[in-house]
């Protein structure tokens, strides 16, 4: 049905993809756990309640938030130019999906974190446990279910982004559904896209989820 | 020296509406050995008491001295230390849900630094102790509430403390596992020689097995001393309903449970 160039071209568009969506939610999460951390703790109720951090990560998150990925993406070309030395193409493609993606990871950490019962934390707190060790005893290994959980809709949001990167020539599926499907009018080209980005996002979704259940103990 | 000294301890919550005295002027003495009761409806107060021993909450003013050091004195570095010499137990158990039975007792061994296999050689002696030798590798959601709290309470002997705190530890075990609770306690208060406090609403976890005990109404000691010697308000408002107050007969069954559990 496809001739080889065209398979080729696909298959580099799916390595692309997972490239794109897999370092991106690792350095997403590289900034956005710290910051989800460091949210939960400073945040009234917290561990080391402070006013001042918390208000300042809880802007810098909303603003992050509240600016369009698509639009994000174009701000972002002169900084992106500077840190990959391109503005097209799937590395550069990850510096917007990071810096879109980490504040939004920052908040599910965060909801994820404040999930965790008050009464284990009391207990670790009885022990004569320091923040810290609340923090990596007790917090992160409470809730590496639902960060886990947590992780995978955000790779799967990040895969999705990044077709959207695809209409200012970020690379991947997205990309080419764009440059065949859209401005050449090759359907079957966009269909086939579709379909793998659905099995990519699947793919992604099953494996995430598997890792998550068979951890919880919970229930 | 007294194990446990509350000096003039008061405590109030400020909130944007108003202040409330949880504690007002409360002045207990503990003696090592002693199984020392704190009853009182909910809201008495008794909740901020027994938090104010290892300073989970900070009295507003008053003293709390614990084997004669004064916790209001400790920078925070030193309370932790100090709360190592004092576990507490808790109504919901508070294991983590995540770690096996084991893993559990272990946790406050490794928080200490204690080696992987010194911890574990301990934390297996401990789990016969409370006799759930074989649950070691379940987790707390596979277990009853009464096994729950026995891991608890290996989890708190695991660091050799000389003091328990029980929050609630029983209220929330049918009868016949609060028994089996309270014989347990009676025991470690024996052989480990751990002067123990508990906090309780139940009249019956009193007479089980307090050699002291202090009533708490509305943030104000009302009574203390001897359990023989106070007058306990029992019929004024201890038990919630008609339901759950024992007749003098169930109260003796208890009692006589607890002893043959202690053997």
């Amino acid at each position: 049905m496809l001739d080889s160039a065209t398979r080729s071209m696909i298959l580099e568009g799916i390595l692309q993809t997972i490239y794109m969506s897999v370092v991106s939610t690792a350095l997403g999460y590289a900034l956005g756990l710290p910051m989800g951390v460091l949210l939960t703790i400073s945040d009234k109720t917290g561990l080391k309640p402070n006013a001042f951090l918390y208000k300042i990560l809880d802007a810098i998150s909303n603003v992050v938030r509240s600016v369009p990925f698509l639009i994000l993406l174009i701000l972002l070309i002169p900084f992106t130019r500077r840190i990959v030395g391109q503005s097209y193409g799937s590395t550069a493609t990850i510096v917007p999906l990071v810096i879109g993606s980490a504040p939004y990871i920052a908040r599910m950490v965060e909801a994820s974190l404040k999930e965790v019962d008050e009464g284990v934390i009391e207990a670790a707190k009885s022990m004569g446990a320091s923040t810290t060790q609340i923090i990596f005893k007790v917090l992160l290994v409470e809730a590496r279910t639902s960060l886990i959980t947590n992780a995978t809709i955000a790779l799967g949001t990040i895969l999705g982004y990044s077709a959207m990167a695809g209409t200012v020539g970020g690379g991947g599926l997205g990309d080419i559904a764009v440059r065949y499907g859209y401005y050449r009018y090759q359907t079957d080209i966009m269909i086939i896209t579709v379909i793998l980005l659905i099995l990519l996002f699947q793919i992604f979704q099953n494996t995430g989820m598997a890792i998550a259940n068979g951890l919880n103990h919970k229930k | 020296m007294y194990e446990i000294e509350i000096k003039n301890l008061s405590k109030k919550f400020e909130t944007k509406e108003a202040t409330v005295d949880a504690l007002r002027n409360i002045n207990i003495n503990v003696e090592k050995g002693d199984i020392y009761g704190i009853i009182g409806m909910s809201g008495a107060g008794k909740s901020t008491l027994i938090r104010c021993l290892n300073y989970l909450e900070r009295p507003t003013s008053g003293h709390v001295i614990v084997e004669g050091k004064e916790l209001g004195q400790l920078n925070e570095k030193e309370l932790r230390v100090q709360r190592q010499n004092i576990s507490m137990i808790f109504q919901h158990f508070n294991l983590l849900q995540q770690k096996n039975v084991i893993d559990n007792i272990i946790f406050p061994l490794t928080l200490q630094g204690v080696s992987k296999k010194e911890a574990r050689a301990k934390a297996f002696e401990l789990l016969a102790k409370v006799g759930l030798a074989d649950k070691a590798k379940s987790y707390p959601s596979q277990l009853s509430g009464g096994q729950q709290q026995r891991v608890a309470i290996a989890r708190a002997l695991a660091t050799n403390p000389r003091i328990l705190l029980c929050d609630e530890a029983t209220s929330a075990l049918d009868p016949q596992t609060t028994a089996s609770i309270l014989s347990l306690l009676k025991q470690i208060n024996k052989e480990y020689a751990i002067t123990i406090v508990l906090i309780t609403h139940q009249m019956s976890v009193v007479k089980a097995i307090c050699n002291k005990v202090a009533v708490l109404e509305d943030g104000e000691l009302i009574e203390s001393g001897n359990i023989d010697e106070v007058k306990l308000p029992e019929d004024k408002f201890f038990w919630i309903d008609e339901a759950s107050r024992p007749t003098k007969k169930g109260l003796k069954e208890l009692n006589k449970e607890v002893q043959n559990h202690v053997g």
